[in-house]
């Protein structure tokens, strides 16, 4: 009862001080890097609901790759506006998503991970070799930056020179793709994702088609890496493939652990704590991967269900221990 | 006496894993509202007889018909969406989701939720819940487990896990139930229990297929079918197959009754 009260305040109060946070901060520094927290939120949360079918993919940056580069060459080349191009490049994550899981939803567990991996690898190859238009491992420069909103009735909104509304703008996207992620989690289609992951056999045996619910889930995810590659692309106005490679691929998924994959808000937790941190401490910079590997260590001895389990894990502790307490005063 | 309609009608089927038959030129049907008990040693065959019959083997050679429609070979989540429910040897079950969420879970076919109707949470959507929750609660009363129902599915004592598996298998509405050792690991109390759950599946007109070697069980069966290396060498009801000498020798190795 305590503790449903406590998430019905804590979640808007967060709310409430992330958007009162720059009047607080007015460092651009800063804001740089909530952005890419909040753009790393989006690819992680995304990740998570892939894991829920009990697939564990090792090439979710490479579908973030395929949202930014389509989202960058549409607009580039093409001169489309931004604000379509996004889309598109969720639509391509997502199509990219299918066409890769189709072949893989005979591979499970393990055996999925690994060929994921090299379907990612694959796939940031690929955009090595099309010179022509990616630029190649010299990286595609230029690219349009996100354009001003000019309504009428409404002061106009300018991106390029303010980190503040970027924020803003990343801030408001990052919680409508949250809260469609949440939404999906919370329906049937998560509890037959969550079926299919704990039991497959089970699972088709009343009738849940496998393939389809494991593609669903990668549909679902990668629109959203798309999404968060195509902020990407347009925000840092600068692409490189090695951005999506195996490593990224490789931090997405600990990020997702570290915060605890049980929990809804653990990658978002887990994608503050691992952004934030080694960026507080970048004076450090060639410690970076040590502190990285302090805060799993960390995690994995004391927080097995991630930083996002800690508080149950409190909890529990306390109640054992007043539990305990009863027994010594009856005794 | 009415006539009845065959209900699962298998012919010639065979299933060979290498060179080893598990099962070879098996024929046998069953009929609405009936009870067939599938007999035999271990290593017999029975459990590949219902992997082959849901889809989660695929048959060398033979025919599965369900109601008239060819079954052999196809997948496993469309068997089950004709009404061909099943329970496994072992309590296979959602180990992280309480029994509640256990059976509703198992409510995919009836009612369908759409991917965006889920997201919108809809007034259908809404109402889909609803009957959904309505329909795992009655299940649970069937099999007697609605006062376990917020209990983990992997905290619960064996016995009711297997009660469980009946109560999800019953969740697809099926035609036919193919229960795998239903009562295998369970305390006499149990059994009592799951035969009464039984007796009660059968009044709702759902033809029941037991694998089990538990002889009380093999009393509720309208007929036996008996298999050995996975060839059929007996067939009738319990009283007659149990003294047939093929099915004595499958079992104690020599030709006559030990008395």
């Amino acid at each position: 009862m305590n503790g449903i009260n406590l998430k019905k305040v804590t979640l808007p109060f967060i709310l409430l001080c992330l958007f009162f946070l720059p009047a607080v901060i007015r460092s651009p520094y800063y804001f740089h890097t909530l952005n890419m927290t909040l753009i790393y939120i989006i690819a992680a949360s995304s990740l998570r609901t892939i894991a829920l079918s009990g697939q564990i993919s090792i090439a979710h940056a490479a579908f973030m790759a395929v949202g930014a580069y389509v989202s960058a060459i549409l607009a580039k080349y093409l001169g489309w506006s931004p604000w379509v191009t996004i889309p598109m490049g969720g639509i391509a994550g997502m199509l990219a998503g299918v066409l890769v899981g189709y072949p893989l939803v005979r591979v499970r567990a393990i055996y999925f991970s690994m060929v994921s991996l090299f379907s990612g690898m694959a796939i940031v190859a690929l955009i090595g070799v099309c010179q022509t238009y990616t630029g190649g491992d010299a990286g595609l420069i230029g690219i349009p930056p996100l354009p001003a909103i000019d309504l009428p009735w409404l002061p106009k909104i300018v991106f390029v020179t303010s980190k503040v509304n970027q924020y803003y703008f990343f801030l408001l996207l990052t919680m409508a793709c949250l809260f469609f992620l949440h939404r999906v989690e919370t329906s049937r289609t998560g509890t037959n994702w969550s079926a299919i992951s704990q039991s497959y056999l089970v699972a088709s045996s009343v009738g849940i088609n496998e393939a389809k619910y494991r593609v669903m889930a990668l549909a679902v995810g990668c629109f959203f890496a798309g999404i968060a590659g195509a902020c990407y692309a347009h925000y840092t106005m600068t692409l490189t493939s090695s951005t999506f490679g195996f490593l990224p691929s490789i931090n997405l998924l600990i990020y997702v652990l570290v915060g605890g994959v049980g929990n809804f808000f653990g990658p978002v937790i887990g994608t503050a704590v691992l952004v934030i941190i080694p960026e507080t401490f970048r004076w450090l910079k060639e410690y970076v991967p040590f502190i990285f590997g302090g805060i799993m260590l960390i995690v994995a001895f004391l927080m097995p269900q991630g930083i996002s389990g800690l508080v149950t894990q409190i909890k529990e502790r306390i109640h054992r221990n007043s539990k305990n307490g009863e027994v010594v005063h009856r005794a | 006496m009415e006539r009845l309609f065959t209900v699962l009608k298998i012919s010639g089927l065979t299933k060979n894993f290498g060179g080893l038959a598990a099962v070879e030129n098996l024929s046998m049907h069953v009929q609405e509202g009936e009870i067939v008990g599938l007999m035999g040693p271990n290593g017999a065959g029975k459990t590949t007889v219902f992997n082959l019959i849901t889809g989660f083997i695929k048959p060398s050679e033979g025919n599965i018909q369900f109601q008239d429609r060819e079954i052999s070979g196809k997948k496993p989540h469309l068997i089950a969406s004709w009404g061909i429910g099943r329970t496994f040897q072992f309590a296979y079950l959602f180990p992280d989701f309480t029994v509640l969420e256990n059976v509703m879970a198992s409510f995919y076919l009836y009612p369908k939720c759409g991917f965006w109707e889920g997201v919108f949470k809809s007034k259908s959507y809404q109402k889909k819940e609803a009957i959904i929750l309505e329909q795992a609660i009655d299940i649970l009363q069937l099999v007697g487990l609605d006062k376990e129902k917020d209990t983990l599915g992997k905290n619960l004592p064996h016995g009711l896990q297997k009660l469980l598996t009946m109560a999800r298998a019953m969740a697809i509405r099926p035609k036919i139930l193919l229960l795998d050792e239903p009562v295998g690991g369970m305390y006499f109390d149990e059994v009592n229990l799951a035969i009464s759950v039984i007796e009660r599946i059968r009044q709702q007109g759902t033809a029941l297929v037991l694998v089990e070697h538990n002889m009380r069980l093999m009393h509720l069966c309208d007929r036996v079918v008996v298999i050995h290396f996975g060839k059929k060498i007996a067939e009738g009801s319990y009283e007659e197959v149990k003294n047939h000498k093929d099915v004595v020798r499958a079992y104690f190795g020599h030709a006559t009754t030990p008395h």
